[in-house]
């Protein structure tokens, strides 16, 4: 019997001691990437992060926040904190953003850092070289961007102070708890030193990435466009007014234009047509004319952006409309009869909002590529491909840098071409000076509405911005009010700088007492 | 060996065989020491298998050699022996047996201790307090029985689990739940909706160090022992029970506006509607046609039934004993389309092999099947059940409205898909094409196999299996408003846990006083989750739709995790003359949850317990009838985390261009290790005058390595990572009162109660810092403040002059600029301090009532739920609480209510007290008595019986349920009120 004991006892013990080494399922540990395979996954995935950057609310938020909207009878609230600047210190979407933009950071600097040690590791063929060298480019271009994304939303214009606060500067992968490696913020200055140094660097490393139309990758004319901007909003235009007009001049994005419609031709009709046609492709399919990039999306793996429309037009299955957010009577008083964006980009229709109801012209400029959603839902999710840069802009960019540059000639050239590619029948009389400046801000509402540029450039002007007149007082919330339609914004606003997300500052100590004045 | 005892048997056969020739009819009567009869006396002549029992009334037959010895056995009361000597009659007086009667408690691994021997803290609730209760969850039965045990049912829904918490909250990010442990093995804490509660025979609580160090890596916060029924008498005992209740809400909810209010304020909100033509004849036609729809009524039922059955069969022979029942449990919720059908069966068989070996088999298995109400999940969705009752417009209504042809109301048509009034589809379409059926098979295994090779040592390997197989099913059926992607979706999901556990342990006594007890074992647990789905859509026919007919496929989704444990442990007892108790435990845990630096804690207790009534002194003195002094100091771990916390990661995202994405998903953590406790505790029972027990227990505990996700400045590309750091100390008494009130033959009262009074206090933080702020959620950690003490804005009221809101700064200033930096301690607390309990049972010859009621004090709650009902913002969507009419309007209005459009914020203003007493469970029955049932020939019991759960509620708290354990709440299922009606045969 003791045998028979003895046996079962060092059977159990034996057969149950089980192994504490556990690695999930399906996913990689971070110190093992081995292969510029695994870089190039690394890679793809920041322009998931650039995606993401450039879509959803860090899109429309800033269009409900400045003068172009009034909310609707119906908005429920949606994006209320935003339209009646009453964000604190703890709005998520600045928490959002910052949180996004230095993960992109972070992620790029360790696509950097796992590409040093792998060339250290493993002879690599010349074009792996290349590859790689691409990759460099990449995620210098996507520090730049994240940090100019911030530095536009949490610090001072470059023009009205240089040596304000701007930004944190991160240049190596070290997520630690010891909070005393944390940085605090630059100067604007400096930021923007940083952004252009790594954009700098992106230009050469993607030298011989080609631009195309539409590209879904950068390209080296997508680091030009980006410069551009980015001079344009530090105030640098001579850079601005030459990077921009070299992408103009380069003629690789044509305007999609009525310059070229012959109105006493027969088919004059037919030409009109053709042009509107192409040009609601723009948003409608996606087509991808005018932009220097336009990121990947396809709903079949469901890698899709989120929608950068803020409620604008809300059509449900029964065909009513109750958009949150309607776009003031100024907005449309620009565009005239004979401008197409006028036409194809705005719908009037009959708003019901319960027992309100009221007629409005809406802004159905991104009614969503269907092909990026359910095809069985009848009702559109407003989901479009993502347009980081769009040759209009640059054309903008262009006349607002002359014009800045006391040059209104030039000015005058690169803003009447896009008013001649959208207006039919233009017959164009150069203004300059003040005029054509103002002209300029107007054009840039009505090409660039809906595309995340107007709160920045209203911070950039440094004016403030006074709501005004509804279209229909009947269908807006509190009409008359201060509040909402009437709000009367200040420069002096200490809203215009985003509050530093309060996790940040309770979290790191160098920071902590760097918060925005007013939060 | 083997063959001495067959021949040992041979012989006691012959000798059974040779007496025959001389039987004798033996009979007579078994009564207590109070004269009255006893039922169910085994009558079994000694060294053979044949006896008898007693009957109802105590009287028993038998056929025996004259020379043969009776033995009359009953448990819990003293077993008699009587020679037959030739005599006919053989009337017995059993007494009860003082020393069995004691209650034993298993505590951790190997045998039985009794209490009075317990070193450590240990409270035992007995099945009474579980049978017939009218929810699936036996946790719920919990609630107010022991003290320093907090138990909250968050919710109504008939498959909600309770949480527990013991001896307040030990630490932020890991688990507070107890270990629970059924039959010996540990278990989720799913075995309370698994269990049927009459399978119950007891549940142990183990609260200090001593008692629970031998757990070691997961019983921080204590220890839940759960023991099921075993058959105890050689009769047979069928029992059958049935009962059937109805639930409603149990709740006193916020008024909301009716139909003319809502008009009144929606103009006050906006004075332009006054003049608005169409809101103006919206606003006469739905007042002047009295349109003021009751929606409540209309989504929650008032009436849902819950039918449940139990049958069981216990007994026991001299070589085993059983206990096999099968109960089925089918209850509605309050909300549409959430129920729970259960049935179960469980089988306890212990067999007794041979002298040396003993084995056995629990098993018990589980169909559960259960739907919860849609969108039930979702806070602030308009379609939550709860908020469509609260929110929906009182004009509004779900029907077609038919007018004439002048426009006059005529009455309500059919029912509208969708509710025109509110812009809403019916709740009730959603729902109908969108079913969605949720599935449970669960088994719970215990096998043992215990052999005594010598006298004093046990050996005792135990294996268990805790596991369950989950599908869900849901469809997107193709509707007539055509709203839907129509969809099928399959889950399947299994998880298992296997433990196996072996122990040796060895008792002995040196001279006549000095008994020692060693337990030496090893455990090792491994747990494996796999979960696994597939959906396809784009079906066009609702009788062609299953999840391989759709056109389009998703790509399936899978998971998998594992974690598993080693663990080594030891015990030492040494006791002198049954008056002075040791108790020395320590254990060694490894987990793969922890970083690969840290992966194995040890743990240890030392505790000691004085029998001061057995010292001379005190033997003599009357009034105190028992007297114990308990002392104990120890250290337990936690190890509540996700898995692979540990681990650098990368994982997949979307595809870009089609290709594969990897991006950084968590940061590398080796030094990840295990949170302990190390608690020290107090502890004296007595009993006075024979008439009052007191138990006051008193403890001191300290987290360490406190398991926090440490922020990270954004900086390095993340929020944050885990890490052991940060310290907590909970100190605080329990106190069990009992008081026999009254002890007759005919009547007792008795009367308990349990309290407890928990301070916590974090005692350090990361980074050295010593407070941090958990940005937007109102919670801040601050050194020597409690956990979940709200931290908000001071919000003081509305300003007369201006209707603008006016909060407190820091510096205690008054401003009406709303910022979240002046958010201060406001002193209360998310977590009770204190809890209590009271148990009344009396009885009085067959009719018994008992009534339980239990309480927290200090818990305060956010109300989510007001932040939409009372906000001017939402009102043109949204009902608002009637109290909304008290708006300020102009100059000089004294009110709450801030002026129409004013943001409102997440700010003391919407912090309640959700302290509350609840008359958790009334029971009252009645024994059909004894003389009925000796008429029917077979019924040795019949008893029918009432129960009320939830009866009552005090509290101030606004919204639906105030025990809902949250720092928040809004659209929470509350809890419901249940009254049933039971019988219970005994046969």
């Amino acid at each position: 019997m003791k045998k028979l004991i003895f046996t079962l006892l060092s059977v159990i013990l034996l057969a149950t001691s089980c192994s504490l080494e556990k690695m999930p399922s399906g996913v990689v540990n971070s110190n093992d990437v081995q292969s510029i395979d695994d870089v190039a996954k690394l890679r793809n995935y920041l322009y998931i992060r650039l995606r993401g950057m450039y879509s959803g609310s860090y899109i429309y938020s800033g269009e409900l926040m400045s003068d172009l909207f009034h909310a609707s009878a119906g908005y429920g609230n949606r994006g209320g904190v935003h339209h009646k600047w009453q964000w604190t210190s703890t709005e998520s979407l600045a928490e959002g953003l910052w949180g996004h933009a230095y993960f992109t950071n972070a992620s790029a600097n360790f696509l950097i850092q796992e590409m040093d040690k792998l060339a250290e590791k493993i002879e690599l063929t010349d074009a792996e070289k290349a590859q790689m060298d691409m990759y460099y480019g990449e995620a210098y271009f996507m520090k730049a961007a994240a940090m100019f994304e911030l530095v536009k939303m949490f610090a001072e214009p470059y023009t009205k102070n240089p040596q304000a606060l701007g930004v944190m500067l991160v240049d190596t992968y070290n997520p630690t708890s010891d909070d005393s490696t944390y940085p605090g913020r630059s100067t604007v200055a400096e930021t923007y030193e940083f952004i252009e140094k790594y954009l700098g660097m992106a230009a050469t490393k993607l030298a011989s990435v080609a631009g195309a139309k539409a590209s879904m990758f950068l390209t080296t004319d997508a680091v030009t466009a980006m410069q551009a901007r980015v001079a344009l909003y530090k105030g640098d235009y001579q850079t601005a007014a030459t990077k921009a007009a070299s992408l103009v001049d380069g003629g690789k994005y044509p305007l999609i234009s009525f310059e070229n419609v012959d109105l006493t031709a027969a088919n004059a009709q037919e030409q009109v047509s053709a042009v509107v046609e192409d040009f609601s492709e723009l948003w409608t399919n996606d087509s991808g004319e005018e932009c220097i990039m336009q990121l990947y999306a396809d709903y079949a793996v469901s890698s899709v952006p989120s929608s950068i429309d803020g409620g604008y037009v809300s059509m449900n299955a029964n065909g009513i409309y109750a958009p949150d957010y309607i776009p003031e009577q100024w907005i449309i008083d620009m565009y005239s009869g004979e401008d197409i964006r006028g036409a194809v980009w705005f719908e009037e229709h009959t708003l019901t909002y319960q027992s309100l109801t009221g007629k409005a012209v809406i802004l159905t400029k991104f009614p969503g590529n269907r092909s990026l959603q359910d095809p069985t839902v009848t009702t559109s999710s407003h989901i479009q491909k993502i347009k980081p840069f769009r040759i209009a802009e640059q054309y903008l960019i262009a006349a607002e840098a002359y014009s800045a540059l006391g040059n209104d000639e030039a000015a005058y050239n690169y803003y009447s071409k896009l008013v001649a590619a959208r207006t039919l029948g233009f017959q164009g009389k150069a203004i300059a000076g003040d005029v054509l400046k103002k002209a300029i801000k107007d054009e840039r509402v009505k090409e660039l509405i809906g595309e995340g540029f107007r709160f920045y450039d209203l911070k950039r002007y440094g004016e403030g911005f006074v709501r005004s007149a509804a279209q229909n007082t009947d269908i807006i919330t509190g009409a008359g009010s201060e509040l909402t339609e009437l709000m009367n914004c200040s420069a002096s606003n200490f809203r215009w700088l985003w509050p530093i997300p309060q996790a940040e500052i309770d979290s790191n100590p160098q920071i902590s007492e760097q918060q925005n004045p007013g939060y | 060996m083997r063959k001495v005892k067959f021949f040992l048997t041979v012989l006691s056969l012959l000798a059974v065989s040779f007496a025959w020739a001389q039987n004798i009819a033996v009979k007579g009567t078994v009564t207590d020491q109070n004269g009255d009869p006893v039922p169910g006396v085994t009558v079994l002549l000694q060294g053979s298998t044949n006896g008898t029992s007693t009957d109802v009334d105590g009287n028993y037959g038998i056929t025996v050699p004259s020379n043969g010895t009776l033995v009359f056995s009953l448990v819990g009361m003293k077993t008699v022996s009587v020679p037959v000597n030739n005599k006919a009659q053989i009337n017995v007086v059993m007494e009860e047996d003082a020393v069995l009667l004691e209650d034993v408690v298993v505590l951790g691994y190997g045998s039985a201790k009794k209490i009075s021997s317990v070193v450590g803290a240990a409270t035992t609730v007995k099945k009474q307090v579980f049978q017939n209760r009218p929810v699936a969850s036996a946790g719920d039965a919990l609630q107010g029985q022991v003290a320093g045990l907090q138990v909250f049912t968050s919710s109504g829904e008939p498959s909600a689990t309770v949480s527990m918490r013991l001896r307040g909250v030990n630490s932020i990010n890991a688990s507070n739940t107890p270990l629970f442990i059924l039959d010996g093995s540990p278990v989720s804490s799913s075995v309370f909706t698994t269990l049927s509660s009459n399978d119950i025979e007891n549940i142990t609580v183990l609260k200090d160090a001593s008692s629970t160090a031998i757990y070691g890596s997961r019983a921080a916060n204590g220890v839940v022992y759960i023991t099921t029924k075993k058959g105890a008498s050689e009769k047979p005992t069928v029992k059958v029970s049935a009962q059937y209740g109805v639930s409603s809400v149990a709740s006193n909810p916020a008024e909301m506006c009716n139909t003319e209010q809502y008009f009144q304020l929606r103009e006050m909100i906006d004075p332009a509607l006054k003049t608005n033509a169409q809101f103006q004849e919206l606003k006469r036609f739905r007042i002047e046609n009295d349109f003021n729809f009751d929606w409540r009524g209309w989504i929650l039922n008032e009436s849902a039934p819950t039918v449940s059955g139990d049958l069981s069969i216990a007994g026991r022979t001299e070589k085993m004993d059983y206990y096999v029942s099968f109960s089925a449990f089918d209850q509605k919720g309050v909300e549409p389309e959430s129920m729970l059908t259960r049935y179960g069966v469980r089988s306890n068989i212990n067999s007794k092999v041979t002298d040396w070996l003993k084995v056995g088999l629990n098993l018990g298995l589980t169909y559960q099947e259960t739907s919860t109400a849609g969108y039930s999940g979702t806070g602030n969705s308009w379609y939550n059940p709860m908020n469509i009752a609260d929110w929906s417009l009182p004009y509004a209504v779900p029907y077609d409205i038919l007018t004439d042809n002048a426009g006059n109301f005529t009455g309500f048509g059919a029912e509208q898909d969708y509710i025109e009034d509110m812009g809403l589809y019916n709740y009730f379409y959603l729902i109908k094409w969108q079913p969605l059926t949720k599935d449970y098979v669960r088994l719970n295994g215990n096998t043992y196999q215990e052999i005594t090779p010598i006298k004093g040592l046990v050996i005792r390997a135990a294996q268990a299996i805790e596991a369950f197989d989950y599908r869900a099913s849901s469809k997107v059926l193709t509707d007539p408003r055509k709203l839907f992607t129509t969809s099928a979706t399959e889950n399947f999901t299994r998880d298992y846990t296997l433990t196996s556990t072996n122990t040796a342990e060895y008792k002995f006594t040196i001279g006549e006083k000095h008994n020692v007890v060693v337990l030496a074992g090893h455990e090792s647990i491994i747990n494996q989750y796999e979960a696994f789905q597939a959906k396809s859509s784009g079906m066009s026919d609702n009788r062609v739709n299953n999840v391989n007919q759709g056109t389009k496929f998703e790509q399936p989704s899978y998971s998998f995790s594992e974690k598993a444990y080693n663990s080594y442990f030891a015990r030492l007892n040494y006791d002198f003359s049954d008056k002075y108790f040791f108790e020395a435990t320590y254990r060694k845990d490894g987990s793969s949850l922890f970083g690969k630096n840290k992966r194995y804690a040890d743990f240890y207790s030392v505790g000691a317990n004085w029998n001061a009534k057995r010292e001379s002194f005190l033997e003599d003195v009357e009034w105190l009838n028992k007297l114990n002094v308990r002392l104990s100091y120890g250290t337990t771990g936690n190890s509540g985390i996700s898995e692979y916390l540990a681990n650098g990661l990368i994982g997949s995202s979307s595809q870009y261009d089609g290709k594969e994405t990897w991006g950084l998903s968590q940061v590398e953590n080796p030094d990840l290790t295990w949170e302990t406790v190390e608690s020290t505790n107090i502890g004296i029972n007595a009993r006075l005058f024979d008439f009052v027990d007191v138990e006051v227990e008193l403890y001191n505990k300290n987290t360490k390595d406190m398991l926090m996700e440490i922020p990270y400045s954004y900086a390095t590309g993340f929020s944050g990572g885990w890490g052991n750091i940060g310290n907590m100390n909970n100190k605080g008494v329990d106190v069990t009162l009992g008081f026999n009130v009254i002890s007759t033959k005919d009547m007792t009262f008795n009367v308990s109660g349990t309290f407890n009074y928990n301070k916590n206090e974090i005692t350090k933080l990361f980074g050295g810092r010593d407070e941090f702020v958990v940005a937007n959620t109102g919670i801040k950690y601050q050194v020597g403040k409690p956990l979940g003490e709200f931290y908000y804005t001071r919000w003081i009221g509305v300003d007369p002059a201006t209707g603008k809101q006016l909060w407190l700064d820091k510096d205690d200033n008054v401003t009406n600029v709303f910022s979240e930096d002046d958010a201060v301690f406001t002193g209360k607390q998310r977590y009770a301090p204190v809890a209590a309990g009271l148990q009344l049972d009396f009885a009085w010859k067959n009719l018994s009532v008992s009534a339980n009621f239990s309480g927290v004090f200090g818990k305060w709650t956010i109300s989510n739920t007001r932040y939409f009902i009372e906000n001017s913002n939402f009102a043109a969507d949204q009902n608002q609480s009637a109290a909304m009419l008290n708006m300020w309007q102009k100059p000089g209005d004294i009110t709450t209510i801030p002026a129409a459009g004013e943001a409102i914020e997440f700010d003391t203003h919407l912090l309640e007290n959700a302290s509350f007493v609840r008359l958790k469970n009334l029971q009252v029955s009645y024994n059909l008595p004894k003389t009925w049932m000796k008429k029917t020939g077979f019924l040795t019991g019949a008893r029918v019986y009432a129960i009320g759960r939830n009866l009552l509620t005090f509290t101030e708290y606004t919204g639906y349920d105030p025990e809902v354990d949250s720092n928040l709440q809004l659209g929470n299922y509350p809890n419901s009120k249940q009254f049933s009606f039971g019988v219970e045969l005994t046969f």
